[in-house]
Parts: C-alpha cells; sequence; structure tokens
C-alpha cells in the first residue's frame, strides 16, 4: 500500500512538474530564436569572429568571440570609478559632484546660510578636486587594467571600437602595447595628431602616444612609449 | 486499484514524453544525430582530384568572393564580406589584393623575400622579411605577424592534406548548378568543422563554392566563399609582385601576437 501511495505521489509530482518544465523550455526556445534584444547599437556591428578566418579549424586562426568575452560595460566598471566621467579639464559639471561635496563652488553666490564661509569652503573644494583627482587616477588606471585583460582576454584585439566608443571615458589612459582601432580613436575626446620624430612617424592623442601597425589585418593605433625627447 | 496505478503512470509517461525528447535536442537548436556517418571513398577522391589539379598549376588566378558571419555579443548574426583577386606563381609568389564591403582596399604580396601589406584607404603598408616559399609566407604572416588570410590552404601545395584530413563525415550531397557550371556538392566533416565543396564537373575540377560552419561556436557562423574566373594562364610576371608605395604613403609596420609580444618581453 505504501509502494501504491509513493508511485501515486510521484506521478502526481510529474503532472504538477512537467507542464511547468515545458513551459519554461518553450520560453527558453522562444527568446532563442526571437533575438536578445541588443538595438541601439546600430552601425557597430564587429566584423570579427571565427568564420572570418574561413579556417577549417579552430587553432590559431580562430578568434575568440566577442560574445565570450566579459563585457566591459558600464554596470562593470571597477569599483574604483568614481560616480562621475572624469572631467577633460573642461569644469567639472554639477550633477557630476560626489554627495559629499560642497553644494556650490565656493564665490559663485547661491546657498545663502548653507554656504560655509570661505576659508572652510575653499578647503572642501579642494579637497574635492584632490578627491576627484585621485578618483579620475584610479578610474583611469582601473579602466585600462580592465581594457588590458579585455585586450588579453582577446587575444590581444580590440573589435571594431564600437564597445570602445560606447563606453570609453575622457582622458582614460591605455597600458603601453595595448591596440586600438580607428574607431575606438574616433571615439576618444582628443584629436589624435601627427608627429615626425627622427624620420618616423608617430601619434599623439592627450598625452599618450601612438604609432600604427597592422594588427590582424586592420590598420591600428598601437600605444608607446612616448619617443625620445617628447 | 492496480488498474489505477497503470492507468496513472500511463498518464505521466505521455505528461513527460516531449520534455525527454526535448532533452535530446542539442542546445540552441542546433541539428544532431541523422546525418549520414562515414566517409565515402569516392567523395575524398573527388575532393583530393581537385586540390591535386590546382597544386599541379604553376601558375594560377582566380576571384574569391567571400561572405562570413560575425556573431555579435547579443547573439545576433549579421554577414560581411569581401572580393579578393589571387595571383599565384609556385613556389614563392602570390598577391592577394581585394576590397572590402565597406569599400576598405588593400591586400598582400609575397615575392619569395619580402611580404608587403597595404591598405590603400589609408594609403599605409608594412614589410617584412621572409625567404622561402608561399607555404612558409602564409604560415608566418597568419601564425606570426597576425594578419589574416582567409582560405590560405587553397594557394599551398599541401592544400590535398588540409582538406582531406581528419575527416570524420564525406558524402556527395549531388549534383548542384552554379550558374552555368554544373558542380559535384561534397560534404564533408572534420572535429572541428562542417564544410561543403562545390567542385566542376569535366576536365577542369575546380572549386567553384565553399562554405564552412563553425558549429562548436556560438550561433553557428559560416563563412562562404564563391570561386570564379579561374585563368591557368594569367600574367605572373615579376612586375605583378612588386610594391611601389604610392606616394605619400607611410610605412608601419606589423604588430605581432600581442600574447606573443608579452611574453618575450617578459623573458629575461
Amino acid at each position: 500500500v505504501s509502494s501504491r501511495r509513493a508511485l501515486r505521489g510521484l506521478c502526481w509530482l510529474a503532472v504538477l512538474i512537467v507542464p511547468l518544465w515545458l513551459a519554461g523550455e518553450i520560453d527558453a526556445r522562444g527568446r532563442g530564436g526571437g533575438g536578445r534584444g541588443g538595438g541601439g547599437r546600430g552601425g557597430g556591428f564587429s566584423s570579427r569572429g571565427p568564420a572570418m578566418s574561413g579556417s577549417l579549424g579552430r587553432g590559431a586562426t580562430a578568434r575568440p568571440r566577442p560574445s565570450t568575452r566579459p563585457a566591459p560595460r558600464p554596470s562593470t566598471r571597477p569599483s574604483t570609478k568614481p560616480s562621475t566621467r572624469p572631467s577633460t579639464g573642461q569644469g567639472a559639471r554639477p550633477g557630476d559632484r560626489p554627495s559629499h561635496l560642497p553644494s556650490e563652488r565656493p564665490g559663485q553666490g547661491g546657498g545663502g546660510e548653507q554656504r560655509p564661509d570661505r576659508g572652510e569652503g575653499r578647503e572642501d573644494w579642494q579637497q574635492f578636486l584632490d578627491q576627484q583627482q585621485q578618483d579620475r587616477q584610479n578610474y583611469q588606471s582601473g579602466m585600462a587594467h580592465q581594457r588590458q585583460e579585455w585586450w588579453e582576454e582577446e587575444g590581444g584585439h580590440y573589435y571594431d571600437g564600437y564597445e570602445a566608443s560606447s563606453w570609453m571615458a575622457a582622458g582614460m589612459m591605455f597600458a603601453v602595447g595595448a591596440t586600438l582601432t580607428a574607431a575606438a580613436v574616433a571615439s576618444l575626446s582628443c584629436t589624435m595628431t601627427p608627429v615626425a620624430v627622427s624620420g618616423t612617424t608617430y601619434y599623439r592623442c592627450g598625452n599618450q602616444w601612438y604609432e600604427r601597425a597592422f594588427t590582424n589585418g586592420q590598420v591600428t593605433y598601437v600605444v608607446i612609449n612616448p619617443p625620445a625627447g617628447h | 486499484m492496480a488498474l489505477r496505478s497503470v492507468l496513472l503512470l500511463i498518464a505521466c509517461l505521455v505528461l513527460a514524453a516531449p520534455a525527454l525528447a526535448q532533452e535530446k535536442a542539442t542546445p540552441g537548436g542546433a541539428p544532431e544525430g541523422g546525418e549520414p556517418e562515414g566517409i565515402d571513398p569516392e567523395a575524398v577522391e573527388a575532393v583530393r582530384k581537385a586540390a591535386t589539379f590546382l597544386v599541379k598549376a604553376q601558375r594560377v588566378a582566380f576571384r574569391i568572393d567571400t561572405e562570413w558571419d560575425a556573431v555579435q555579443p547579443d547573439g545576433q548574426k549579421i554577414e560581411f564580406g569581401a572580393t579578393r583577386q589571387v595571383w599565384l606563381r609556385r613556389p614563392g609568389h602570390v598577391r592577394l589584393e581585394g576590397e572590402r564591403r565597406d569599400g576598405n582596399r588593400g591586400g598582400v604580396l609575397f615575392d619569395g623575400a619580402t611580404i608587403t601589406a597595404w591598405d590603400a584607404d589609408e594609403n599605409v603598408y608594412a614589410t617584412a622579411p621572409k625567404a622561402g616559399d608561399v607555404e612558409a609566407m602564409t604560415d608566418y604572416l597568419v601564425d606570426e605577424l597576425d594578419y589574416p588570410l582567409p582560405l590560405r590552404y587553397l594557394v599551398r601545395r599541401d592544400l590535398p592534406e588540409r582538406l582531406t584530413e581528419g575527416l570524420r563525415n564525406a558524402q556527395f550531397v549531388g549534383d548542384a548548378k552554379l550558374g552555368d557550371v554544373l558542380c559535384d556538392q561534397i560534404a564533408l566533416r572534420n572535429d572541428d568543422v562542417d564544410f561543403q565543396l562545390w567542385i566542376a564537373q569535366g576536365p577542369r575540377p575546380v572549386f567553384r563554392r565553399v562554405v564552412i560552419s563553425y558549429r562548436l561556436d556560438d550561433g553557428w557562423p559560416q563563412f562562404r566563399a564563391d570561386l570564379s574566373d579561374w585563368n591557368f594562364e594569367p600574367d605572373v610576371g615579376d612586375a605583378r609582385f612588386e610594391f611601389v608605395p604610392p606616394e605619400g604613403a607611410e610605412k608601419i609596420s606589423f604588430a605581432p601576437r600581442p600574447r606573443r609580444a608579452r611574453q618575450s618581453a617578459e623573458a629575461p
């Protein structure tokens, strides 16, 4: 009798669970077949991938897929990232300031009674600037580090730069040896300027120096140390 | 009571059957099973014959129209493409020149001593010394200089081995007409990819189409190539393999594989 009860219990359990399981399967297949959104990135598709090689194997010519990389999106930025986008030197935006900062720049009016006196305010503002500078350095360092990891993960290739344009921060610094596609360069806030040094053409963008090279068949900008004398 | 239990059991099996069947399906809906297993020696021989025919040609020119799927991070598959013209003079001269669909023009050439790559739009070029034959050049270009060369095995003398090594499946699909050319369509599978070849029937068994499916990669991206304008008496004089930098062209370098470069930089 007990075995019959157990069998009956199992059957009822199956009757209850199987439809839920099937529903899950159908839902999963429906999502797979219908795509996963990804809108709003028009024109930024990567042409890279294993099928580009035309190889008959997955050896040296097979490239890691973009879909397998750790997605360097804003939500995954290092914890050292400040709540603000690093300033390009064009003035910090009020909305960018951390909440612990004075609500107004000293000497710019507003605040009235709540405004600290000038000396205290100047000190606070200096602390803000110092903190912002530190945050910026940490952020840049963190981003460059993450970029480097991604670069290594991908076998040293950036993919067409559309990822870069969506999350690259102004003033961001890259490790020497990092490679940027033309699209990634276009997303930088600085202007790439050719500089002839001893017969060789280098490129400068902000404080970073580059030279052009073929990387994976594309003309890219490779981060280098500054040329001698620069 | 026993009858009731049996009926319940049957009900359970009926409900569970679709789920069990679903479990057998390959994730992602990829087809699995059902394909004919085994190798048809005649299909392999047809591939080897076409490959040998090409290898025996000391000079040849042909056109490749390629397209490939690039699976985006969100899973969407986008097609890209390029057109290339190939001039080959064995054993040590090759020139590949073409244009991507985005309009970028460039190419690679090799004269038995130096590899030159150029990008006409950026007006840049790079050179690398490499003495040897086309086989050594393609290995060096792809593996060391990290420069992609799709279908590079088509210009190599080990083409028959490349196409037939490690096969797990080789079958004739049947006759297939591509344009005005009647072809044998042959489906092959190795440990990594599925690929199909279309080989012209008749006394000149040239490859007319190649389709490669990367079944181990997400989205099963494909590489497709149509091969045409086969010319076994092309003009492949020395001038074909000389590179004259355009006015104002900037000489740049090949960036070696970063991982390798980093390792060598770290080496004492």
